[in-house]
């Protein structure tokens, strides 16, 4: 067979190939040169739609709720520009929708949505852990209480937000979030399997923002004296440990002497 | 290496200890695809299947529901893993990351098998999530070669390599695709997992017999069978590995003519779309025992 050009290298084949792919102009090979045989044509709009659509599904996959309130029009465009700006680099999928919420600068609400919805996914295969029940609070000293510090559970995540999420998450509505008066903070963490989400008060909040940081229970308590009268606090802590540990927030417990 | 016993072997009864300390027991029967909308029944009861095949990288996770349930089915039945994500034949660089992810994963499920696809899925760092053709010439015969030993190495295991759908061929392929497939067995020792429905797409994609395809392949690299269903491209000129439909006829014709050539090959049904429940794939799992069966009897008498 006569051919002028040299068969390509494996390299140069590829990156014809995926420019391709990638790129819906670009035609098959190297300056209009053809790399492919038979109907090039037909076979590379397989390529190109099959990426699309597959990595289409992938998002709708992690943002089920963000599709609900765009549709699946704006969805597809929303997750085409996507795919543009944020090409895979990952070999899981799982990893290609996390920087979704970057696209939504301009559309704060969903940008608060997506966020969350990834973490819920995040929160959903986080690591496996034990977790502390109340009974393991029983022997405890009362010197080592203020010292008592809390590991919380690898699945549990929060973010703050100022838009309503909670109707579009109990499934009675699709309308796009209105605004809260103020931000929020979300707890999503994961019991049996099972991904769970609920909205903090506020002590709440910086209470749990407290303890990820490493506070003992002393230091919870001193954080509460912000927002409750010294005579309610030491109440108002312990009520925010048994939930936590109810819930199934806390992994473990460490108690160090009191120096 | 001590391997876990299991139960609910089927096809073959029980399993024989390999007399390689270093290699897994081998795979036997008849499997099907791990897919999660299945595992409730799977768990639920005793289940027509002797082993299951999961997708590696859906278990690249650090916890939660997908490791539950993959290590709960792993304590009742075989495990194959199937990945996706390889990228075998790539000019990149093997990636060190998926390898020592994959090696736990498999360190922890003990899979009878470790498969993944010939072929490539992105180049220059990026991912299409693809499963893209190589070309079929000497060289990349020899890049895949090196690269299969080098996984094996790293995984402590063998490889297993199954053929893919295409839709284009390179205009500089030297080699068709079955002594492509073949030299790559060869020159690396890997096994080869043959997606029958993926010879008969490109039979009629790429004008082929894929009877001659079956014939060419060397008995002895062949380990594992898929069986799948496919659909047409809109100008209804090509075939689509989708995936996604019952195993056809004419894929039926063709593990009756691979079983004649191989004999008995760990055979399973790969549905990843319009999922059915879990007890139609086993009715048409049980079609493929009583193909081998009639066929494999057939040869005995």
């Amino acid at each position: 067979m006569m051919s002028v050009h040299r068969a390509p290298s494996l390299l140069q084949a590829q990156q014809w190939l995926q420019r391709s792919v990638l790129a819906e102009d670009e035609p098959v090979g190297a300056d209009g040169r053809l790399v492919v045989a038979g109907d090039a044509e037909e076979g590379l709009r397989i390529y190109r739609e099959a990426y699309r659509l597959r990595l289409l599904e992938v998002l709708r996959d992690d943002y089920p709720l963000l599709h609900a309130v765009l549709g699946e029009d704006a969805f597809a465009r929303l997750g085409l520009r996507y795919l543009s700006a944020y090409p895979s680099r990952s070999p899981s999928a799982r990893w290609f929708g996390r920087d979704l919420r970057e696209l939504l600068a301009d559309r704060p609400a969903l940008a608060d949505l997506a966020g969350f919805e990834w973490l819920q996914g995040e929160c959903f295969d986080a690591a496996d852990a034990d977790v502390v029940v109340l009974e393991d609070l029983a022997g405890l000293p009362p010197d080592a209480w203020p010292e008592l510090r809390l590991t919380l559970h690898p699945s549990l995540r929060r973010r703050s937000g100022d838009h309503d999420l909670a109707p579009l998450l109990r499934g009675e509505s699709t309308d796009e979030p209105a605004r809260l008066t103020g931000a929020r903070t979300w707890l999503l963490w994961r019991r049996q399997r099972q991904v769970h989400w609920r909205l903090l008060d506020d002590d709440e909040a910086d209470a749990l923002q407290a303890v990820a940081m490493g506070a003992g229970f002393g230091g919870l308590c001193e954080r509460l004296c912000a927002w409750h009268e010294p005579e309610r606090v030491a109440l108002r802590a312990a009520a925010l440990l048994k939930r936590w540990i109810v819930d199934g927030l806390v992994s473990g417990l460490r108690s160090a002497p009191m120096s | 290496m001590v391997f876990r016993r299991r139960r609910g072997q089927g096809l073959g009864a029980g399993i024989e200890d390999s007399p390689m300390t270093s290699k897994p027991a081998p795979l036997r029967g008849f499997g099907l695809g791990l897919r999660p909308p299945h595992y409730e029944a799977i768990l639920a009861g005793a289940v027509r299947v002797d082993w299951f095949e999961a997708l590696s990288e859906n278990y690249f996770v650090d916890g939660g529901a997908p490791l539950y349930f993959l290590d709960r089915i792993a304590e009742r039945y075989p495990i194959a893993l199937h990945g996706v994500s390889l990228s075998i034949g790539s000019a990149d660089a093997l990636d060190r990351d998926y390898l020592r992810t994959l090696r736990r994963l498999a360190d922890r499920v003990q899979p009878r098998l470790i498969s993944d696809h010939l072929c490539w899925t992105g180049v220059d760092g990026a991912r299409l999530h693809d499963l893209l053709p190589l070309p079929q010439t000497e060289e990349a015969v020899r890049h895949v070669a090196a690269r299969v030993r080098q996984v094996q190495d790293a995984l402590q295991r063998p490889l297993v390599l199954e053929n893919v759908s295409s839709y284009l061929r390179y205009a500089h392929d030297t080699l068709p695709e079955w002594e492509f497939l073949d030299a790559v067995a060869s020159e690396s020792g890997c096994g080869l997992l043959l997606d029958l429905n993926n010879v008969y797409v490109n039979s009629v994609n790429h004008g082929f017999d894929a009877r001659v395809y079956v014939d060419a392949l060397s008995t002895r690299h062949v380990r594992q069978i898929h069986l799948a269903g496919h659909s047409r491209s809109l100008d209804g000129r090509l075939l689509i590995d989708t995936h996604d439909a019952d195993v056809p006829e004419a894929v039926w014709r063709l593990y009756e003519h691979a079983l004649r050539r191989y004999g008995a090959v760990p055979t399973m049904i790969e549905r990843d779309d319009h999922l059915p429940p879990l007890s139609q794939l086993v009715a048409e799992l049980d079609r493929a025992r009583a193909v081998a069966s009639a066929v494999l009897d057939r040869q005995v008498a």
